[in-house]
């Protein structure tokens, strides 16, 4: 897996403190021994050739130090807040958790050069991508308040302005007040598996800086980004951070309907969803018999379920006005007309 | 060889004539002329009597794709068109002066089809100027008591008249 080649194929990140009061410097060397467990690339203390240098900015020779060295690259801010909205900072006290993910996120941003004849390529970053976003399975239900679709909410209800940010990925710069979100320009129907996981990933995975309107007009201007629905970025995390899981406090039994189909050309999808939206807008039945009746996975029908109804696009309704689908039967004509678009889709899509 | 036929039907300038010259394996016949009354500043040419395009499925089956004109005055010509038709794709101009009072008239017209033949709606240049809502569409619709599938489409994407096909194929399937 290419996670532990990762960690084997570079030389230990070397790192340090400065500015660090005694018992705040031995805490942070047990909370580095200890998130140390959970990183597949090492990282040592080192005070002569430090790679990164973790800089108390709540003390004063700490923060004269940031303002002259900030440019470098190398440091991380620690105190309480990030008054000085550094790239790379660790909150006061620092939490194990806290320091493993962004440890995590310097050796994706800052990779060590690599030794000779093993350069990574494009398919072990998106390999190590999935990796990072693989513990969504480990959960049986679907809380989409730990995904991307949680801050996204999160920024609609405060109104604020947001840059959400994950490794190397694009930025996502959020306008709640618009409705809208500058992104640069992507193909939701046709996603990498590495786009995909900006999507998949926690929260605590994601870097989170608030921002003003003003900063994100700038940025748009600047890094030429394209203007989309907060939706379709509601609608793709739900989507794929579902991976197969129902809505958390959903139940199994409430019969849904789909109030209107979702805007698939707009929306990352694939070709099942046509049919599970065309089942559900007539039917009003549990997701269980939506997915018996499509022939699509209930797995993928949950996936689908939990992005319309992030998205507000579904009505639950009681038990009595089920859609009793024994009484239906197809005509005929129908099913010729089917078979006629089916083939034109087979001739256009080869 | 059986033919089968797919109309594109909409406001003058939404794009009938570019989204089937996308998925047209013969060069699209039209019948445009140069523009000469009120909306001249719109578009410089426009359909007056039919778009044609074709695509071959196989040894034995054709679909005949046909754009009526976008003028209301050409109405005459939207019963001969829809005729028969397999499916029915309308697509709205959400740059124009009234896009939703444009949507209005067409799903009037054919209403009557609509209930009998799978009908979708795509949104074209919405990138420009300031239409409504996405949503305006649909809750105009679901006032005709209709559910019809609502698409932001860009004509000249041959992905999008896809996908609009795809939602067809989905609605004859369980309607």
């Amino acid at each position: 897996m290419f996670v532990k080649k990762f960690g084997t194929m570079h030389q230990p990140y070397k790192i340090y403190t400065y500015a660090m009061e005694k018992n705040e410097r031995l805490f942070f060397t047990t909370m580095l021994e200890l998130a140390q467990n959970t990183l597949e690339v090492s990282w040592v203390l080192d005070e002569n050739a430090p790679d990164f240098i973790v800089v108390d900015v709540d003390q004063p020779d700490g923060k004269a130090y940031w303002q002259a060295h900030q440019a470098e690259n190398n440091l991380i801010a620690v105190a309480p807040q990030n008054t000085f909205n550094a790239p790379w900072f660790l909150e006061k006290p620092i939490k194990i958790r806290t320091l493993a993910d962004l440890l995590k996120r310097i050796s994706i941003e800052s990779p060590k050069e690599s030794e000779p004849g093993l350069a990574v390529t494009n398919h072990d970053i998106s390999n190590f991508f999935e990796e990072l976003a693989s513990d969504t399975k480990s959960d049986d239900v679907f809380e989409p308040s730990l995904y991307l679709s949680g801050l996204l909410k999160n920024a609609q209800q405060s109104g604020q302005p947001q840059r959400f940010s994950l490794g190397s990925l694009a930025p996502l710069y959020v306008l709640p007040e618009q409705h809208c979100c500058f992104y640069k320009a992507i193909d939701f129907s046709n996603l990498t598996p590495t786009q995909k996981v900006f999507y998949k990933v926690k929260i605590t995975q994601i870097e989170q800086q608030p921002m003003t309107a003003e900063a994100i007009n700038s940025a748009v201007q600047t890094e030429g980004l394209r203007k989309y629905p907060i939706n379709t970025f509601l609608w793709a995390s739900s989507l794929y951070a579902s991976n197969g899981r129902l809505l958390a406090y959903f139940s199994l039994d409430t019969p849904v309907r789909l109030k209107q189909w979702p805007d698939l050309s707009l929306l990352a999808h694939d070709s099942t969803h046509f049919r599970v939206a065309a089942f559900m807008l007539k039917n009003t039945v549990k997701l269980a018999t939506v997915a018996a009746e499509t022939q699509v996975e209930l797995a993928a029908v949950f996936n689908f379920f939990n992005a319309c109804m992030l998205t507000q696009l579904i009505e639950t309704e009681g038990t009595d006005t089920v859609t009793d689908i024994r009484v239906k039967n197809t005509p005929p004509s129908h099913s010729n007309k089917h078979s006629l678009f089916k083939n034109i889709l087979k001739r256009l899509t080869g | 060889m059986k033919e089968i036929k797919l109309v594109f039907t909409g406001s003058m300038g939404a794009g009938k004539t570019t989204a089937i010259s996308t998925i047209s394996e013969t060069p699209v016949i039209n019948t445009d002329v140069i523009t000469t009354d009120e909306v001249v500043q719109r578009k410089e040419t426009t359909t007056v009597a039919l778009d044609y395009g074709e695509l071959s499925l196989d040894e034995t089956q054709k679909l005949k794709l046909y754009g009526t004109p976008g003028q209301e005055r050409f109405e005459y010509m939207w019963p001969i068109l829809i005729k028969g038709a397999l499916g029915l794709i309308i697509l709205v101009d959400h740059a124009s002066t009234d896009p939703l009072n444009d949507l209005a008239l067409f799903v009037r017209y054919f209403k009557p089809y609509i209930e009998e033949t799978a009908t979708v709606i795509g949104v074209t240049r919405t990138d420009l100027g300031s239409g409504p809502s996405m949503q305006a569409y649909h809750d105009y619709l679901q006032k005709q008591g209709l559910q019809l599938p609502v698409f932001t489409v860009d004509a000249r994407s041959r992905e999008h008249v896809i996908i609009m096909l795809q939602a067809l194929t989905a609605m004859v399937e369980f309607a």
